[in-house]
């Protein structure tokens, strides 16, 4: 009976440890719908990579785990062809190379770059327009979390599972803001400014538009005005505290590339006032300095809704 | 003379023996931990540093610590006598965190000092404004308090933070055990086992947090990293700032924390006397005036602005133990705790479904008290129609909170909390009637 209790208590301690392993991945995360749709993705990748396609029979379970009201798993390969899709079964077998979406977006091909990704176990996010499943067809924002799986044949998968109008995570701004400047950084400004300046521009996370401004405070890639002949200037822009958001950036920025900045705007249906966090990047190129940036509004706490 | 309610174990003038007086205290602290988080929410909301964050929390504590002491003696005109203590609640927070925005932690301070001398005004003037509050009405305060601890209760039981995420089992599972185990105590505990219902609880949650996942070492981290000891006081921590524009906000805040402890004091009245009929207006003036200074102790110090418990007082009445000194052990022992960064970390760090079935726990003690107070005034037709029309709208503030966000700008502190709406329509329409059936009579 002791040896019984035993075993069940390292189980459970076993159990915990593995939960706390998965919590350090998580922890980049803000809210537990995302995690939670992380934790799946990463479970499914896990059984492809045991079982392989076989794996596709329990994803095809109603109301299980895998596919309920809520979730639902999708499976491309590094082809972009769709091999499991249990919502749009007569996508499977098709190429969608050439698939886009409302705005434009390559989403399928967005979605079998991660299986062409260097290590083993990638992992990303694609942010598009997608119908809403038992719902009339109107596209609405989806953010998919994706991983790449080699099942035990070598074939590379790779699967994904999305949910509607999700909370913008601070880690999906910084990760594009950056990836945005990158991009400034290797095509140059000219072409990078172009691709950034057009809505489709897989950069662009939900409606956190990827804003570029140079030094003097011009908006050089202005998504709000995309077609504005002279350029906006932001440098005299104050918040609602009085505080001159520009200048502060420019000086956190004075020693460093990247920081985090709040400020205080209106905000949601009852225009109250909200704290927006602007997460900036500087860069250098042709002797000039930009600085590129996006912003959230953190959701607030259920119980603190009014 | 109130007449001692047979289900107390310690009464208001018992001394508990030393080690039941600590875990009573214990039981109390954690209690009043349980909100610590909010200071901690809101210097961040400011950017501000991990010492500022740690501060703030510690003054707050000693804030509390303070006001929790003051509220258990009775010295002239300071202190009901009642174990009430006070906690960081949810009250000033947003008003609190908008000062932060506008001008940083001296505009918080500083405006939290005009709450606390607003409330300290107010309380003088309550004995006057005694007939505004007849039985049903302070019930029906009682009960919106009471409702207030609801969403965080709920949400926590839960498991959900934001909205749009799943309910997370482990957390129901885990709130339901230690919320049965709770109540199981309570109904069934034989003897002095009742006094540590929620101790008891906690334990068990606690516990069961850590065996599926809830509580995990990452959440230890910054407990880890705090000092033993260590002064709260930060080099700037007396600044103050001042902003007109912000008065109306704070003073409504302060009616609001005003009106909540009310309803707590009067429901310490009704645990302390079974005979309870109406309110000690004179008592509760002068516990409003402890209040009152623990709000502007709280912005002298340099922490954020707390109200008395409600929750506290649920757990006085569920544990039969409601001796004021046990008001001065929690206090003390709060006080003690924000000299000791590592040990007041700990405290905070409750898994949320513990905090959520505590709540749940004490706000049925509430709500049985609340029906109780309006009950005992012997209803007729028209307290039905005061206490069920403010009862609707408050609730509905609540339930569809969209339905007010038109309300024109001067009118928005009215509808900014269901407590202050329900007790103001109460008030309104119970004077109305008042003045209707004298008409009515001098036309006969």
């Amino acid at each position: 009976m002791r040896k019984k209790y035993s075993l069940t208590l390292i189980l459970i301690f076993a159990a915990n440890l593995s939960y706390c392993d998965n919590e350090e991945k998580l922890s980049l995360y803000m809210y537990e719908d995302t995690r939670q749709l992380v934790s799946l993705v990463e479970d499914a990748a896990t059984l492809i990579e045991e079982k392989g396609e076989e794996a596709f029979k329990d994803f095809s379970v109603k109301n299980s785990k895998w596919f309920n009201d809520k979730y639902y798993l999708f499976v491309y390969d590094t082809t972009a062809k769709c091999v499991f899709h249990p919502i749009e079964p007569y996508l499977v077998g098709q190429d969608m190379s050439q698939f886009k979406d409302l705005d434009g977006r390559p989403v399928i091909m967005m979605i079998a770059d991660v299986g062409k990704k260097p290590q083993p176990k990638e992992s990303g996010w694609v942010f598009y327009l997608w119908e809403e499943p038992w719902k009339l067809p109107i596209p609405c924002w989806k953010s998919s979390y994706l991983r790449k799986a080699i099942a035990p044949d070598g074939i590379v998968y790779v699967v994904g599972s999305g949910l509607y109008n999700m909370k913008k995570e601070k880690a999906f701004i910084q990760e594009h803001v950056d990836m945005a400047a990158e991009l400034i950084m290797t095509k140059g400004k000219d072409v990078a400014f172009a691709k950034l300046g057009d809505r489709s521009c897989v950069l662009h996370v939900l409606d956190a538009y990827i804003t570029v401004q140079d030094s003097k405070g011009d908006i050089v890639v202005d998504p709000a005005f995309p077609t504005l002949t002279e350029k906006r200037n932001m440098s005299n822009f104050v918040d609602k505290t009085g505080r001159n958001i520009t200048q502060e950036v420019v000086n956190g920025l004075k020693n460093k590339d990247c920081t985090w900045i709040m400020y205080i705007w209106p905000s949601g249906d009852a225009n109250r006032l909200a704290r927006h966090m602007l997460y900036v990047r500087k860069i250098k190129i042709d002797n000039e300095i930009f600085y590129v940036y996006a912003d959230l509004v953190p959701a607030t706490p259920i119980w603190m809704k009014r | 003379m109130a007449k001692r309610p047979q289900n107390l174990i310690y009464g208001i003038d018992d001394k508990p023996p030393l080690l039941i007086l600590f875990f009573l205290g214990i039981q109390h602290i954690f209690l009043m931990s349980s909100t610590l988080v909010l200071p901690v929410v809101l210097v961040a909301e400011i950017g501000g540093a991990f010492e500022e964050v740690r501060s703030v929390v510690a003054l707050t504590m000693i804030a509390c610590g303070v006001g929790t002491i003051l509220q258990a003696v009775r010295w002239g005109i300071i202190g009901s006598g009642f174990v009430c203590p006070n906690l960081c609640g949810p009250n000033f927070f947003l008003s609190s965190m908008e000062a932060a925005w506008l001008g940083g932690l001296p505009l918080m301070r500083g405006m939290t000092i005009v709450a606390g001398l607003f409330e300290a005004v107010f309380s003088r003037f309550v004995n006057r404004i005694k007939f505004l509050f007849p039985p049903e009405i302070t019930g029906l305060v009682v009960l919106m308090v009471a409702e207030g601890l609801v969403p965080l209760g709920v949400s926590k039981v839960l498991g959900i933070n934001y909205e749009g995420e799943p309910i997370q089992g482990r957390c129901v599972l885990v709130a339901m055990i230690t919320l049965v185990v709770m109540a199981g105590v309570n109904i069934w505990g034989k003897g002095k086992i009742r006094l540590y219902s929620v101790l008891i609880g906690m334990f068990c949650g606690y516990l069961l947090s850590f065996f599926t996942g809830i509580l995990t070492s990452s959440q230890f981290h910054n407990v880890a990293s705090s000092p033993w000891v260590s002064s709260p006081f930060l080099k700037n921590s007396f600044r103050l700032a001042f902003k007109w524009s912000l008065v109306p906000v704070f003073i409504i805040v302060s009616i609001t924390g005003a009106l909540k402890s009310f309803g707590n004091l009067i429901m310490c009245e009704k645990v302390n006397d079974e005979e309870w009929k109406e309110p000690d207006m004179k008592r509760i003036a002068n516990g409003l005036t402890a209040d009152s200074i623990c709000v502007t102790v709280s912005g002298l110090l340099g922490g954020v602005a707390s109200d008395t418990s409600a929750s506290n007082v649920a757990l006085s009445s569920a544990s039969g133990a409601t001796s004021r000194v046990i008001g001065y052990m929690a206090g003390g022992l709060f006080i003690i705790l924000g000299f000791f960064p590592k040990i007041s970390g700990l405290l905070s760090v409750m898994p949320m479904p513990v905090m959520g079935a505590i709540l749940i726990f004490v706000t049925c003690f509430m709500i049985m008290s609340a029906i109780q107070i309006i009950l005992s005034s012997g209803m007729d037709t028209k307290k039905t129609f005061v206490i069920g029309i403010s009862l609707i709208f408050g609730l509905s503030l609540d339930i569809l909170p969209n339905l007010f966000s038109s309300v024109p700008y001067f009118l928005r502190p009215l509808v900014d909390s269901s407590l202050t709406l329900s007790t103001v329509l109460a008030v309104v329409l119970n004077q109305v009637f008042r003045i209707a059936k004298v008409q009515v009579q001098i036309s006969e």
